[in-house]
């Protein structure tokens, strides 16, 4: 976790909070772009085929997983176009986000599938 | 921002149609109705009694759902058309008329009220082996249908008590099966209704073509908790529709008596129950075979009520069970009354 944070004042002294939040929101932008209709279609498939539903909320994770990794790459691209000779290691700082919020993600796909879900369908 | 929408915009300008055309099939909902294989749903998760708490009940009764989506998107459509186990099919008859707010309302509706009427049976059943169990229930007429010309369409909903119609003469009409009785004089009669914010008074015209109000209703009987014995529970469900209602029944059955009639066997089934014990028709027969069977139950329960009439839910079944090459055979049983359900699962060793 230290590497992390020094990760984050690195960052911080190369980019202004501002240009950091202008690169997420961008990526954010792109990523919703591209999670609606998956998330959306998902939705409607899991409604016809609602027999599979563990399978399904497994894709979800995994959906969301490649979300978070395609958010983290825009961003990432963002933060290189604003500034292409930065010496951040960003790439490194971005895994360990991607991998902090894949646990959660991770967590509250379980939680669906062993405790919201079976509590819903009464 | 603006560096990635540089960076990628030949990208962009080319995915723009083929984006918003996707988005119009995931959106763009179709006249047609899907019915596809839902699950099983343990009937103890829904209503709980508060008697023999410490009855071990050794297997498990379950009602069967399907997943049945009205006017589905073209690419809900679309994927049903890949799966074996699902049907689809335009929407006809009054349902084409209504939205689908309306059609789950009607779907709460039945299911409210199925859940009531398996109380009643169970109870009765009940009540022939131990007296202390009683049952009190009144009927009640709620509105089940409604017609395009319906005047005051909106301020009247599903599920709305009918009070009393002022008939000719001024007749005062409590009887809604005398409202044909009591009118011919006017165009237009006044209705009393009785919702959860209380009663309230419509005029309704006949409509000159069809020469009715277009409002049907239905009677009912709702339990009178107060003096039922055991209390009981009943969580709000979200599963509509009242094909769960020989189940329920079945389920609440085997909590008030001492004997556990599952032994220990993971029973399913589907079929309305009527408050003289019998079985009705379901929809959706295919789908509900499809779903206990992939939920790996041991017993089937199906209305079987007349062999040489095609859509008897037992013929369905029976269908359904050579399309899919599952065998029947002592797992598919069919069952008239909540009686027959009894008489098999005593004959089970």
């Amino acid at each position: 976790m230290k590497k992390y944070f020094l990760l984050w004042q690195d960052l911080k002294k190369e980019f202004s909070n501002s240009q950091i939040i202008d690169a997420f929101f961008g990526a954010l932008l792109y990523d919703l772009l591209i999670a609606i209709p998956a998330l959306l279609a998902m939705a409607q498939i899991i409604s016809i085929y609602m027999f599979r539903l563990t399978l399904w909320v497994v894709l979800i994770i995994i959906i969301v997983i490649l979300l978070n990794f395609l958010l983290h790459y825009w961003w990432k691209k963002a933060l290189y176009l604003k500034h292409p000779e930065t010496t951040t290691n960003v790439k490194a700082l971005f895994l360990i986000n991607q991998m902090i919020i894949n646990v959660f993600i991770v967590i509250i796909g379980l939680l669906f599938i062993l405790v919201i879900i079976p509590a819903l369908i009464v | 921002m603006n560096e990635l929408t540089n960076k990628f915009w030949p990208f962009i300008r080319l995915l723009i149609f083929p984006y918003l055309f996707f988005m119009f099939v995931l959106l763009y909902p179709i006249e047609y109705y899907v019915h596809a294989p839902g699950g099983i749903v343990e009937v103890e998760s829904l209503i709980t009694i508060e008697y023999n708490e410490d009855k071990v009940i050794e297997g498990s009764i379950s009602s069967t759902y399907i997943m049945s989506i009205n006017r589905p998107t073209f690419f809900q459509f679309m994927i049903s058309e890949f799966s074996d186990y699902t049907y689809s099919n335009v929407i006809t008859g009054s349902y084409s008329n209504y939205t689908n707010e309306e059609i789950n309302q009607i779907s709460y509706l039945d299911k409210a009220t199925s859940v009531d009427a398996s109380i009643i049976v169970a109870y009765q059943q009940a009540g022939m082996i131990n007296s202390e169990i009683i049952i009190d229930y009144y009927p009640i007429v709620l509105v089940f249908g409604k017609a395009p010309y319906l005047s005051h369409y909106n301020d009247i909903n599903f599920g709305d008590e009918f009070i009393k119609m002022i008939g000719d003469g001024g007749v005062e009409v409590v009887d809604f099966l005398q409202i044909g009785n009591n009118i011919g004089e006017a165009t237009a009669y006044e209705f009393t209704f009785k919702n959860k914010n209380g009663e309230y008074t419509r005029i309704l015209e006949l409509d000159e073509e069809e020469n009715k109000f277009g409002i049907t209703f239905k009677r009912y009987l709702l339990v009178n908790k107060e003096n039922t014995f055991p209390n009981y529970q009943e969580r709000p469900s979200n599963i509509g529709g009242p094909s769960g209602g020989l189940m329920q029944t079945l389920a609440i059955y085997n909590m008030l008596v001492e004997q556990d009639v599952t032994k220990g066997l993971k029973i399913a089934g589907t079929g309305t129950i009527n408050y003289d014990g019998t079985v009705g028709y379901i929809g959706g027969t295919e789908q509900k075979i499809t779903t206990a069977y992939l939920n790996k139950v041991d017993l089937f329960f199906i209305p079987f009520h007349d062999p040489n009439y095609y859509y008897d839910n037992y013929m369905e079944a029976l269908r359904a069970c050579e399309k899919y090459g599952i065998d029947p055979t002592g797992w598919l049983i069919p069952v008239s009354s909540f009686a027959d359900v009894l008489d098999y699962l005593n004959g089970v060793e």
